[in-house]
């Protein structure tokens, strides 16, 4: 990796992301509108689970950050196969830019955008709707860490297989909220079906949010986290796997957004 | 300056490339002609580092492009057959990437994208944003991104696909310009009058082989007979003298006006499905029908059709 090439490339990426940054307002004002509504449901929820003193946040900021952040996967995605539209994926194939560069150079500003989305998510969860953080604020920031991992590995898989932006997008929407839904972000995983209940640790959003609820809500230490970074690191490297096998920059995309 | 030496590619067992051999020499431009499906791009793909070859070498300023792609890369500048621009961001943002990627910083930076955008009429267009630009300062841009990086070789895949004249001449003089100052160019189009312009060496690219390969004047002179061409309306019917291809009957003769004052009468019952009758004079285009059994606009008219539908859309 030459990083000279590695920062033009992140820096041309950042440029391409910013230059419409209107789903990346979206997905963040979006989560805020839900936890305005879901609010009250989970502070009742949280109180009769015997939180007493719990504002709801601790339940719904977690879970809608969780969601959008799924959301964001389409960044990554899309900043792929735009460049197929654009038909520069060829152009940059032929420049000095190795594959390993081109493709680090869309990965993390992406990811940067993804980790800026979850930590501006939370803040306003603190200071909007009276989120408190009873345990270790750096275990939040390790398993907001881990969730970016996963979900840099999860957009580069779907990018591997996936052959249109349509089709992108619409895992992506699926995924976002089938996998949340199932990990708890929208209620939690006590309360839902026996059959989901049974099946949730498959979610990566599942133990996303079990680190999260653990330092926010049950006053756990940076070792809380341990157990659920682990896990979602572990998805992080079965998806990474998978995507490289199945990655080749040969491979026509189709831009049909 | 480039050599390319019996380079073999297939597609799922359809031989595209079967042992092309093809030379471009410092301050050499190269018109790669051929019909669709010829194997062109494949050829500059390859080159380029883009796909991989079957079989075969490409040396680029004596490093082997097979083993050290990214060494010859640095050497390289491509603008592929469809336009490749960044529309959201500006032109020079857009000739800035590429000449960053390619290591210039700095004055010398600057120097380039300036040099390269004037000489293509794109320097009072520099903080407009590609995507508000006009079909012929996108294909200069497109152009410009190619040369951005001080290439030694250039591939110019099609470039004028779809420019007005105007755009279409800047392209050709800045080529001249380029190979004057030492680069190999591989300039690969449908439009034989370019090639003519250009005063190119031609290289024919005909069923994955290299059938013709020469200086213009040459070629001309060794297949460029002229011709009498006869266009008709489904396959073109058998007649003495005459090669047969599809919808058109060719006879090489010395006076093909001669010959065409007597054809008609030999018609017989083909007459009314006659749709033309064109003299070919002693041209590369005369020399390309000879070698390839085809008009070269018989893949232009293709292009021109995309080119109108996308004006009318």
């Amino acid at each position: 990796m030459n990083w000279s090439r590695s920062r033009v490339l992140m820096r041309q990426n950042w440029a391409l992301l910013m230059a419409d940054p209107a789903p990346i307002v979206l997905l963040t004002l979006m989560p805020v509108v839900m936890m305005t509504f879901l609010q009250g449901t989970s502070r009742a929820v949280l109180r009769g689970a015997g939180y007493a003193s719990a504002s709801g946040a601790e339940l719904v900021v977690p879970g809608m950050a969780v969601m959008f952040a799924f959301f964001g996967v389409g960044f990554i995605g899309t900043a792929f196969f735009s460049e197929h539209g654009w038909g520069t994926w060829d152009r940059l194939r032929s420049s000095r830019a190795t594959t390993m560069e081109i493709v680090m150079g869309k990965i993390l500003p992406s990811a940067v955008l993804i980790l800026g989305q979850l930590v501006l998510l939370f803040v306003i969860g603190v200071v909007v709707f009276g989120m408190t953080i009873n345990g270790s604020v750096a275990g939040v920031g390790v398993m907001m860490l881990a969730c970016v991992a996963v979900l840099v590995a999860f957009s580069m898989l779907l990018t591997a297989v996936l052959k249109t932006a349509n089709q992108l997008m619409a895992v992506v929407n699926l995924a976002a909220m089938a996998l949340t839904g199932l990990g708890g972000a929208l209620a939690p995983v006590d309360v839902l079906p026996g059959w989901a209940q049974a099946i949730a640790p498959l979610s990566p959003a599942y133990w996303m949010l079990k680190g999260f609820r653990a330092v926010i809500l049950e006053k756990g230490g940076l070792d809380a986290t341990i157990i659920p970074a682990a896990a979602t690191l572990a998805f992080a490297g079965v998806l990474a796997v998978i995507a490289v096998w199945q990655f080749s920059a040969t491979d026509e995309k189709v831009w049909d957004n | 300056m480039l050599e390319i030496k019996a380079l073999k590619k297939a597609y799922g067992g359809h031989e595209v490339l079967r042992g092309v051999d093809l030379e471009a020499k410092v301050g050499e431009i190269v018109g790669l002609l051929g019909p669709n499906g010829a194997g062109k791009t494949t050829l500059v793909s390859i080159v380029a580092g883009l796909r991989s070859a079957d079989g075969g070498t490409v040396t680029v300023n004596g490093i082997d492009a097979v083993a050290h792609p990214d060494k010859a890369r640095a050497l390289l500048g491509l603008a592929p057959q469809d336009l490749g621009i960044y529309p959201v961001l500006s032109v020079e943002r857009n000739l800035t990437f590429f000449a960053e990627l390619s290591g210039l910083t700095g004055k010398r930076l600057r120097a380039q994208v300036k040099d390269v955008a004037e000489a293509l009429d794109l320097a009072n267009l520099l903080g407009q944003k590609a995507a508000t630009l006009s079909g012929g300062q996108k294909r200069r841009l497109h152009t410009a991104m190619a040369l951005v990086n001080e290439p030694k070789v250039l591939f110019l895949d099609e470039p004028t696909v779809g420019a007005d004249v105007q755009t279409r001449n800047q392209i050709l003089e800045v080529v001249r310009r380029r190979a004057e100052a030492g680069c190999a160019v591989v300039y690969t189009s449908h439009y034989l009058t370019e090639i003519e312009d250009l005063a190119a060496t031609v290289a024919v690219l005909e069923g994955g082989e290299i059938v013709a390969r020469g200086p213009l004047a040459g070629l001309i002179a060794e297949h460029g007979s002229p011709a009498l061409r006869l266009t008709f309306e489904g396959s073109a019917p058998v007649l003495d003298g005459f090669e047969v291809s599809g919808s058109t009957a060719t006879l090489r003769t010395p006076d093909p006006a001669r010959a065409a004052a007597g054809i008609i009468g030999r018609l017989n019952g083909s007459t009314d499905r006659l749709r033309s009758v064109d003299i070919v004079r002693p041209s590369l285009e005369a020399a390309y029908l000879a070698l390839t059994g085809r008009r070269s606009n018989e893949d232009t008219n293709e292009k021109t059709e995309e080119v109108i539908d996308e004006l009318v859309a």
